[in-house]
């Protein structure tokens, strides 16, 4: 047992003392363009402004359905002020310019009362594993079309190169769709929720779409963007697994 | 490598070899857990792994203490569980409940390594422990086969404070043989509630236990879920203003005719509160009477009103896999659509609530839409 002990610790002491040296890549949101913005998937993508309790939030979502938004289940329910209101999904914006302003009609949050937020706390990174939320709409948002989805975790393992959209707001306007990409591959942490040290998400990105590109130029949505950390360099989504799938079928297939 | 990292790696390394010496030596001593079922095992349930037991027809009762005993000396294989799952439920039902009633009264158990995961129809997809996990089975393989077995153990199990997640089963198993006796979940329930070690520390079971008050409709637990609505604990908070709005769905009227009859419940949560009458069908008189009384109160405030009012343009709903009730279904009735339409036209038409008139028709634009 020595000797295996003693290579171990001496590749640690050549770790430690070159590990700053060696910083690893992380990839940050940036600006997609207003060209780029009207092109499909990006056009799928759109702001949320909504209203909780006396203030104004904003966050992102994916048409997935003809009538239907995918999102974060904490843009449409918070157990203090209860259910989001005034919904505005602005599609496509890029800064001033909206391709199309519609409001939902009815919420889903797909969760349990034992979410992973009631458990580990809002503030842990572990909060999002059930944060997933569906919109719907009386008019269709993109009159008619939308990006595919697929239910598919291999889909974000390393080596698969994924596409994060969401309109952050902590160090962008908020109101231009921002983009970060990487083929680092998410980790799975608790239930369908999984991180990546790879990249960093911004406040506002939150529901906007994990999308792979799974034939050419076929895009589809295999997570969604929950939750972020600059501080610590990590991005947090939930994977659009098995339960997510029949959630997105059930009750956004309009 | 830069020349100032040189002595430092140096130091280090030899550092490290010292350590390493007297870490090497400990692990070369042989290791003794003292107490083996303590250690969760890393295994997950892929239901892909072929086992042992699977091969050689072993009774119900012989699977259960073989899988048992590898479970608690720390040798259990990867889907070694949805194995034994499988097994049990494919076993003729009488042999199997014979042998899950006769280990459970040994009263032995042991981690799993799972969490506490509800599937699809309110069966188990993780369970914590082997105990939880044959309550589980038990009331599964009972429901199948129109036995009472399974009713009748749970109904004594809840006579003492096992744990959260036992009675969490034992309350699902009670509500699927006697979905008649809701006067005995209700009590089992608040009895649940109260019990301050479990409500100091919730769990998973304890949490997924409040499918249990929505099931029985009953508006008594509102006071109950008003203070846990207002507690210092994320979880705690969470789970009950989620269970009071499903309530709420389930059982409209009731709960709005609390409400209104309890004005102090929920006052310190008003725009929980006025998500809570957004459950109304407005095409029935008399949740339309009790909607309209909410909005003449005086001590609620227009905001509060402006929030319900808001909240029926684009209502919201919780759906998931949860323990005894099932999801709401993703069409709406029509008719509900239309008596908010009308009701709205009339509130506008004979200027009913003055105070709110403005965001009446913004409402009704919006239904317009």
């Amino acid at each position: 047992m020595k000797y295996p002990a003693l290579i171990v610790n001496a590749v640690l002491a050549w770790l430690c003392t070159t590990g700053s040296a060696q910083v690893q890549s992380v990839a940050n949101p940036a600006t997609v363009g207003a060209a780029q913005t009207k092109k499909s998937p990006f056009s799928m993508v759109g702001q949320l402004i909504f209203r909780s309790g006396e203030s104004y939030f904003q966050g992102s979502g994916t048409v997935v359905y003809s009538k239907s938004v995918l999102t974060a289940a904490h843009n449409v329910w918070d157990p203090v002020n209860g259910w989001s209101t005034h919904i505005q999904f602005n599609r496509a914006r890029s800064g001033a310019a909206i391709a199309s302003r519609t409001y939902a009609s009815r919420l889903y949050v797909f969760g349990s009362y034992r979410t992973a937020a009631a458990r580990y706390g809002q503030d842990s990174s572990r909060s999002f594993a059930s944060d997933l939320g569906g919109l719907r709409f009386n008019v269709a948002p993109a009159v008619g079309a939308y990006v595919g989805w697929r239910a598919d975790t291999g889909l974000l393992s390393p080596g698969n190169p994924v596409l994060c959209l969401g309109y952050g707001a902590e160090f962008h306007t908020g109101n231009d769709l921002l983009s970060v990409g990487s083929a680092a591959g998410f980790f799975p942490v608790i239930g369908a929720f999984m991180e990546s040290t790879g990249l960093t998400f911004e406040g506002g990105m939150s529901g906007g779409p994990i999308l792979s590109e799974v034939a050419p130029d076929d895009f589809r949505v295999v997570g969604i963007v929950v939750a972020g950390s600059t501080s610590t360099p990590a991005g947090g989504i939930h994977a659009l697994d098995a339960e997510g799938g029949a959630f997105v079928v059930t009750y956004l297939r309009y | 490598m830069q020349t100032s990292r040189v002595p430092r790696f140096l130091a280090l390394l030899a550092a490290l070899i010292v350590a390493g010496y007297f870490l090497g030596k400990r692990f070369s001593q042989p290791r003794v857990f003292a107490d083996r079922s303590q250690r969760p095992p890393a295994a997950h349930d892929t239901g892909s792994a072929q086992n042992s037991a699977e091969g050689r027809a072993l009774s119900p009762a012989d699977l259960l203490s073989q899988v048992f005993d590898r479970l608690r000396n720390g040798g259990i294989r990867p889907g070694e569980l949805a194995t034994l799952r499988r097994l049990l439920l494919a076993a003729d039902p009488h042999e199997a409940m014979a042998a899950i009633l006769s280990f459970l009264g040994t009263g032995r158990d042991a981690r799993t390594g799972e969490g506490f995961a509800i599937e699809k129809g309110g069966g188990l997809a993780g369970a914590p422990t082997f105990r939880v996990m044959l309550l589980d089975l038990f009331g599964r393989i009972a429901r199948d086969a129109g036995s009472e077995d399974a009713l009748t153990f749970s109904r004594a199990l809840l006579t003492r404070k096992t744990s959260a997640d036992e009675w969490a089963l034992a309350l699902r198993n009670v509500a699927w043989a006697a979905p008649e006796d809701l006067a005995f979940l209700a009590e089992k329930m608040h009895e649940m509630l109260n019990y301050q070690p479990w409500r100091q520390q919730p769990g998973a079971g304890f949490f997924e236990a409040f499918d249990v008050i929505v099931f029985t409709r009953d508006v008594t637990f509102a006071s109950e879920l008003a203070a846990m609505a207002t507690s210092e604990d994320d979880a705690t908070r969470r789970a009950a203003a989620a269970a009071m709005d499903r309530l709420s769905e389930m059982a409209p009227l009731d709960v709005m005719n609390y409400l209104n009859g309890h004005p102090a419940e929920f006052a310190d949560r008003p725009f929980l509160r006025a998500d809570y009458f957004s459950k109304a069908d407005l095409s029935q008189p008399q949740q339309r009477q009790a909607v309209e009384a909410y909005l003449a109160r005086p001590d609620v405030t227009v905001a509060e009103k402006d929030k319900l009012l808001s909240v029926f343009a684009s209502p919201g709903s919780f759906v998931g896999d949860t323990l005894v009730t099932t999801p709401v279904a993703a069409d709406e009735p029509p008719q509900r659509a239309v008596g908010l339409r009308n009701a709205v036209g009339d509130w506008l038409n004979g200027n009913r609530f003055p105070d709110i008139a403005g965001p009446l028709a913004q409402l009704q634009q919006r239904l317009a839409e």
